[in-house]
């Protein structure tokens, strides 16, 4: 049963950005990400749905329920600004408070609500305090808190968690998780953050120039990318690109002059964009497996693993595209300017219409 | 850093001694004057009437503010001074607030604005109060002892004041926080009212503060819309062109101290606000 | 949202506007109706403006007072304005004293001018101690009386104007100050090429503000040197409406006035958009 259903919705701007034709069904209870880069429209979606702004076009449909008109969105959906828009001269207790005021419930039942709400929200003591003395953690769960006093159905949330610091920030996204979860409210979250995107959805619906691309589960999105963008978008460090020639009866692709078995579909049309994630990538030889040779340019530490930067060794012929650095992700140590061979598994490259750059299956 | 510093190695002996120079003579043009008033005030008119005149106070005496709290006359200018001054500072102050907030927000509404407030400022004194007169004179508001018709001109004369005071700081409150607001179920009044309103009441306070001091020093409307009930400003010219120095001096004295007071105090504050919105 | 806030916004300007425009711009109107009323729609009113000296008189004085009292203030203004953003800011005192004229009402400036200025007034007084013979600064008939409501209007206004160019100083880098140093410019060099120009449009905006307002002159003259001295259209005005009975050829006269003042507000609003499309060829 659909919370919310979204059709054909469009608002542009003219300066820019807005969406357009985006159409979405968001499920009660889910946690869904609008993930995409600065522009794309996120946040305008976001709005649009808030009723903070007028489309210019489709519709916005909430679930029915009685004593609610469809129209009305204002009740059932609480919003957690980018930067937190607390009330600067109210408390903590009395900005957490001040939607319980205005329905003018009575103060005992206010109190006891914003205080059951502080506490699940992780704020213990310092509710008389202002946002001004407060730490930038603590004013997030006042935000936070300020949503879910009201019980709405649907929580907003616009890259609420953009000015943390790394470790704040994975520590407030687990809390935010488990929130979601045992509140089993639905949360619509913007970020362009692909990594904290894929950690918190149920669903992620990838966003780019005012369109979504695709939406489906974390595993989906990176596994299955439907378009070049999404697949380059998705996944750090982002996939690999070339331009190549596909041969589907010799089961591969021509990159730069170099022959690589890769599966290659029925119908695949002759130049192809295709693109391989570094993770793919292993020093180890497999059964089956095809390879590469790189020439190493620059090798990265980070931590579990190495991150390899080469370039394409090739028989020669064709200079162009395979020139470009090829990065992997790797288990051991290799060192600049040696020449080592890359493994893969055929299967593994996903290949790309070059014109419209949706995904060839 | 201070901008508009002079060269360090150039401190030249000339420039220096210019700048003292004139340092002291904005002193003197300062002070002076007003010395010169205050003895006027706290001495008896003889010793003012005495010519060559006495440059140092010989006889310090109160009486004569004790004349000013004693003439009816002016108890009453005083009184009609400072119910003008905090009625019209208040609705000038509301009304230049809506202005002000809805101006921050939208184009259009800062157009308008703007337009409408530059063209009430072009205005002469001398071109509106002569036909108010007549028209406050119809519906029985010239010259009334509560001087309705000179608050309701200085609440107008006062609102741009009031406006351009507050613009920034309404245009300073995040949009989000109105927006969070509306979305907790506040409607767009009770959005001004209970978060704009608060959040800029330092500005809503000097808005108050400069309208008040506006009123309380006006000349030109309180001289054509009020002939007998006058307020300050009319009733201290009378007297200092028909005699009685003596308790036109301490009334001189007595209409400085608070604009004096204010301007000392909210110093820095006021030097903004009376650049963007300052007028005669 | 947007729909409600649209129309709580719409109150929020027709209300003041409406209050604004009906409280000051109907009789203002109103003013200018009667201006072209004689019994019946003429200009005879504007006619007998022409045929009184004293209208002539005084359309000149109001010219010219405010070109030499804008001239006082702006350089008055300036020499203060470089004094206080200096690096050596003075005392405290010095401060306050510069705004100190301006924190004083109005009213009470002149009176404090009344008795400095009377014939048996403190500044005779003073020039008598020293030995130098009086004089008659706000005599009917002399051209002293313009020198005075000139000087006392300057002093009550010039903080103001020192206050809109200190602004105007503070946004100049001060790094340029130190590149014309190293190119070697001497104070008054940097002064001229690059204070100057720099602050053109602040001293234009003041021009501006302050010429506006003394165009509209009025208590100034009243209670300096009378309405006979030193006639400008204000008064001119007020004294049709007061002493000759003649509220029309009053209107007539304020009319004038504000064509006046409109003439010169639009003139100067050209002149800072010229200004600002055209910033002038760099040093």
């Amino acid at each position: 049963m659909a919370a919310l259903t979204v059709k054909n919705l469009t608002r542009e701007f003219p300066s820019g950005g807005g969406v357009r034709g985006v159409s979405l069904e968001v499920g009660a209870g889910e946690f869904l990400v609008l993930l995409g880069p600065s522009g794309c429209g996120k946040t305008t979606l976001l709005r649009l749905i808030a009723g903070l702004d007028d489309p210019d076009a489709g519709t916005i449909e909430f679930a029915p329920r009685s004593g609610f008109a469809t129209a009305n969105s204002r009740g059932r959906i609480a919003m957690v600004f980018q930067n937190l828009a607390l009330y600067p001269h109210l408390s903590a207790f009395e900005n957490i408070a001040f939607p319980l005021r205005l329905k003018k419930l009575a103060p005992a039942e206010i109190d006891r609500r914003v205080r059951e709400t502080a506490a699940r929200a992780g704020l213990s003591a310092g509710l008389e305090r202002r946002p001004a003395e407060l730490s930038g953690g603590e004013r997030q769960r006042v935000a936070l808190a300020r949503a879910l006093v009201r019980e709405p159905e649907i929580i907003l949330m616009d890259e609420a968690l953009a000015s943390l610091d790394a470790r704040r920030r994975s520590a407030l996204r687990l809390e935010l998780k488990n929130l979601q979860r045992t509140t089993r409210r639905t949360f619509i979250y913007v970020t362009h953050d692909q990594v904290e995107a894929l950690a918190l959805a149920d669903r992620v619906a990838v966003m780019h120039e005012g369109r979504i691309e695709q939406i489906g589960s974390p595993e989906e999105i990176f596994n299955h990318p439907e378009t070049e963008f999404v697949a380059g978008f998705v996944g750090e460090p982002a996939m690999n690109f070339f331009d190549a020639q596909a041969a589907v009866d010799r089961g591969g692709l021509a990159i730069a002059g170099a022959w690589i078995p890769a599966v290659v579909p029925a119908g695949a049309p002759e130049a192809v964009r295709a693109g391989i994630r570094p993770t793919d990538f292993s020093l180890e030889p497999a059964p089956g497996a095809a390879s590469i040779e790189l020439k190493i340019n620059s090798v990265e530490f980070s931590g579990a693993s190495f991150i390899v930067r080469g370039s394409l060794v090739h028989s020669g012929r064709d200079q162009h595209s395979g020139a470009r650095s090829i990065c992997a992700l790797v288990a051991h140590r290799v060192e600049p300017g040696e020449t080592h061979r890359f493994y893969f598994d055929p299967a593994k490259p996903h290949l790309f219409d070059p014109e419209s750059g949706r995904r060839i299956d | 850093m201070k901008p508009g510093a002079r060269h360090s190695g150039e401190r030249g002996g000339g420039f220096a001694m210019l700048g003292a120079a004139l340092g002291g003579f904005v002193i003197a043009a300062a002070v002076i004057p007003l010395y010169l008033l205050a003895k006027q005030a706290l001495t008896p008119e003889l010793e003012t009437f005495a010519w060559p005149p006495v440059w140092l106070p010989r006889d310090i005496t109160l009486r004569n503010f004790a004349q000013v709290f004693m003439v009816r006359e002016l108890r009453g200018a005083i009184v009609r001074s400072l119910s003008v001054g905090v009625i019209s500072a208040a609705s000038a102050t509301a009304m230049g607030a809506m202005l002000a907030s809805a101006m921050a927000r939208a184009s259009a509404a800062r157009r308008v604005g703007f337009a409408t407030l530059s063209g009430v400022r072009l205005l002469p004194m001398i071109a509106v109060a002569i036909p108010a007169a007549v028209m406050l004179a119809a519906i029985g508001l010239y010259d009334t002892s509560d001087a309705l018709g000179l608050t309701i001109i200085h609440c107008a004369i006062a609102i741009p004041t009031a406006a351009l005071t507050l613009y920034a700081a309404f245009a300073a409150v995040p949009a989000e926080v109105e927006e969070a607001a509306w979305l907790d179920g506040a409607s767009a009044l009770r959005v001004f009212l209970t978060i704009d309103l608060p959040i800029v009441r330092g500005a809503l306070a000097t808005a108050f503060i400069l309208c008040f001091i506006l009123s309380w020093d006006e000349f030109g409307f309180a001289l054509l819309l009020q002939q007998t009930n006058r307020t300050l400003p009319p009733l201290l010219y009378y007297y200092t062109v028909f005699g009685n120095v003596g308790p036109a001096s301490a009334l001189a004295i007595l209409m400085t101290v608070p604009a004096l007071c204010v301007v000392i105090a909210l110093g820095p504050t006021l030097r903004g606000a009376l650049i963007s919105g300052g007028s005669r | 949202m947007n729909r409600q806030a649209r129309r709580l916004r719409a109150v929020f300007v027709a209300a003041p506007a409406l209050f604004m425009l009906t409280t000051l711009v109907v009789p203002a109107l109103g003013g200018l109706a009667a201006s072209f009323d004689r019994g019946g729609p003429s200009f005879g009113n504007y006619a007998a403006l022409a045929r009184d000296p004293m209208f002539w008189r005084a359309t000149l004085d109001n010219l010219l007072l405010p070109i030499a009292s804008l001239a006082l203030e702006l350089a008055a203004g300036l020499a203060m304005a470089l004094m206080i953003t200096a690096r050596a800011k003075g005392p405290a005192i010095v401060q306050v004293a510069a705004i100190l004229p301006f924190a004083i009402p109005e009213i009470v400036v002149l009176t404090i001018a009344r008795y400095l200025l009377m014939p048996r007034g403190y500044l005779n007084g003073a020039l008598i101690e020293f030995g130098m013979p009086p004089a008659q600064w706000l005599a009917p008939h002399g051209s002293l009386a313009m020198l005075s409501v000139v000087v006392v209007d300057a002093w009550h206004v010039t903080p103001i104007v020192m206050l809109m160019l200190a602004a105007g100083l503070q946004t100049i880098p001060p790094e340029l100050y130190e590149a014309a140093r190293l190119d070697g410019a001497d104070r008054l060099a940097t002064f001229w090429y690059v204070t100057l120009p720099l602050l053109a449009p602040a001293i234009v905006g003041a021009a501006i503000l302050r010429g506006i307002d003394a165009l509209r002159i009025f208590s100034t003259v009243l209670v300096l040197t009378g309405p006979e001295a030193v006639p400008v259209l204000s008064t001119y005005a007020y004294g049709q409406w007061t002493d000759a009975q003649a509220p029309r050829v009053a209107m007539a006269a304020a009319m004038v006035l504000a064509l006046i003042v409109t003439l010169f507000a639009l003139g100067g609003a050209l002149a800072v958009r010229r200004w600002s499309s055209d910033p002038g060829a760099p040093a």
